[in-house]
């Protein structure tokens, strides 16, 4: 089962302070700007995404579980 | 431009006309000179929106650490002199979240996350909601008020010390502390008043938070303090210095910041009748209007940092150990970033000002302060829906960091 997740990080809101890279740093990484971007959306270890998204200082993270689920080809 | 323009602007920073519309003063330099050195503060004056950013979040270029700045000034030959003389100083700065750099700040941050969040600060709401109504009570039977003194100055005082489990009738003690560390911290160079004022709210506030806090961790209770000495990231917990240093740092820091803003936020708002309007017909616009005020009326007009090597932006060299001003409150006027940026628009959407900062140092107290603002403003606008200034002119503390009104008169119905 291929699980998939959406995982949105609002770049308006975003101000790079590095928290959700350090929580959870192979779901998140930087971009030039120094704003965070999800490296992931299917199969990840969605508890540490979700802490991530809780310890976002500016609650610029969203994840939701999308309903459907669908078999690896 | 002519150097004359450029020189007249430089040594016109805490000029009356400066502190009295600094917006203006700031426009100039933003279309100007951007990055700007200013021979009187010794200083690079950075304007314009993303060169803020920028720097903000170039942690290792740019330090916070704001001890280690001081200690850079005293020369090398007094410095132990110093550190005999003001241990208390020399113990607490290297805990100070704002005035850390990696990897302490980090350390210390990603602790206090696991307690302190935006969702954890929406538990407070209800709380802050009953603190504000029992406050404009005693208020209900006055027409005219000084709204600072009266409102803007006990609230945030009260938040605080209710949140970390404190008396309220303490406030004034703990006032009198902050304001002598604040005369340090936003300060510099080697003035003795100025290390002694320090020293000794520094001291002041260690004292009285000491033994509440070391209560707590033999016997825990239900609280944020008890929670802090439980927290953990990577197996490391915060020392007992660190828990005090940070709770008096959060009686420091927690309040004279939300004073200004709730204050230049109601300024802002009366004095644009239309906008206040807006809120007091539908307070479902609270929150952007919150956003926008600490656009346009945040009480951190700037925020210091020191390079940490030779940098060049923008064709500005910028040496190591220059001084740098990030002027928050000029990027929030950045035309480039905000359309029609002097306009008040309480429903304005995206919003993504800096009036809380920006990268690693993004302001720990921002979403108690956004609760705090959202709150007042939503029992103000109900309640004294036709509340009007008694004044025509606004006067400000002539200060380079901090936008603060002297008073706001008003009349409540």
């Amino acid at each position: 089962m291929v699980r998939e997740f959406r995982i949105k990080v609002d770049h308006n809101k975003c101000v790079g302070s590095r928290i959700c890279t350090a929580v959870a740093p192979t779901k998140f990484q930087l971009n030039a700007e120094g704003q965070a971007v999800p490296t992931t959306s299917q199969n990840c270890n969605l508890k540490l995404i979700q802490t991530a998204a809780e310890a976002c200082p500016v609650g610029a993270i969203e994840v939701e579980t999308l309903d459907e689920t669908k078999r690896e080809s | 431009m002519t150097s004359t323009l450029k020189e007249k602007l430089a040594d016109d920073i805490l000029s009356p006309e400066a502190i009295h519309n600094p917006e203006s003063y700031f426009a100039r330099l933003r279309e100007e000179d951007p990055i700007h050195w200013n021979e009187k503060q010794k200083m690079w004056v950075v304007t314009r929106y993303e060169d803020v950013v920028f720097i903000c979040r170039q942690p290792k270029l740019f330090s916070s650490d704001k001890l280690g700045f001081n200690v850079t000034q005293i020369p090398e030959s007094k410095r132990a002199k110093y550190q005999e003389q003001f241990p208390d100083i020399f113990s607490a700065y290297p805990h100070i979240l704002s005035a850390t750099d990696n990897p302490v700040h980090d350390q210390i941050r990603l602790i206090v996350n696991q307690v302190w969040t935006p969702v954890q600060a929406e538990k407070w709401r209800l709380r802050i909601r009953g603190l504000i109504h029992r406050l404009l009570d005693d208020l209900e039977n006055k027409d005219e008020i000084d709204f600072i003194k009266d409102f803007t100055l006990p609230l945030p005082l009260r938040v605080i010390l209710e949140f970390l489990g404190f008396a309220q009738e303490d406030w004034k003690q703990v006032k009198k502390y902050s304001d002598r560390w604040l005369a340090f911290h936003f300060g510099s160079g080697l003035d003795a008043e100025r290390w002694h004022s320090g020293a000794e709210g520094i001291k002041g506030l260690i004292d009285y938070v000491q033994p509440r806090v070391c209560d707590l961790k033999s016997n825990p209770q239900d609280d944020y303090i008890s929670a802090l000495f439980k927290a953990e990231w990577k197996g490391q917990r915060l020392s007992d210095q660190q828990v005090i240093v940070h709770c008096a740092t959060m009686l420091f820091a927690g309040h004279e910041t939300t004073t200004n803003l709730l204050a230049n936020g109601l300024h802002i708002l009366l004095s644009n009748r239309d906008q206040w309007s807006r809120i007091c017909a539908d307070p479902s616009l609270i929150a952007s209007a919150v956003e926008e005020i600490i656009r346009l009326g945040g009480s951190i007009k700037s925020m210091m940092r020191y390079a940490l090597d030779d940098i060049e932006i923008k064709g500005k060299k910028i040496k190591k150990g220059d001084l740098v001003l990030l002027v928050n409150t000029s990027a929030n006027r950045d035309s480039r970033k905000f359309s029609c940026p002097h306009q008040v628009d309480v429903a304005r959407r995206p919003n993504a000002h800096l009036g809380f900062g920006q990268g690693i140092h993004i302001c720990l107290g921002a979403p108690l302060a956004r609760i705090e603002a959202q709150e007042a403003y939503l029992a103000l606008s109900q309640r004294f829906p036709a509340m009007k200034l008694l004044m025509k002119d606004a006067e400000y503390y002539p200060l380079l960091r901090a936008r603060a009104l002297k008073s706001l008169p008003v009349v409540l119905r």
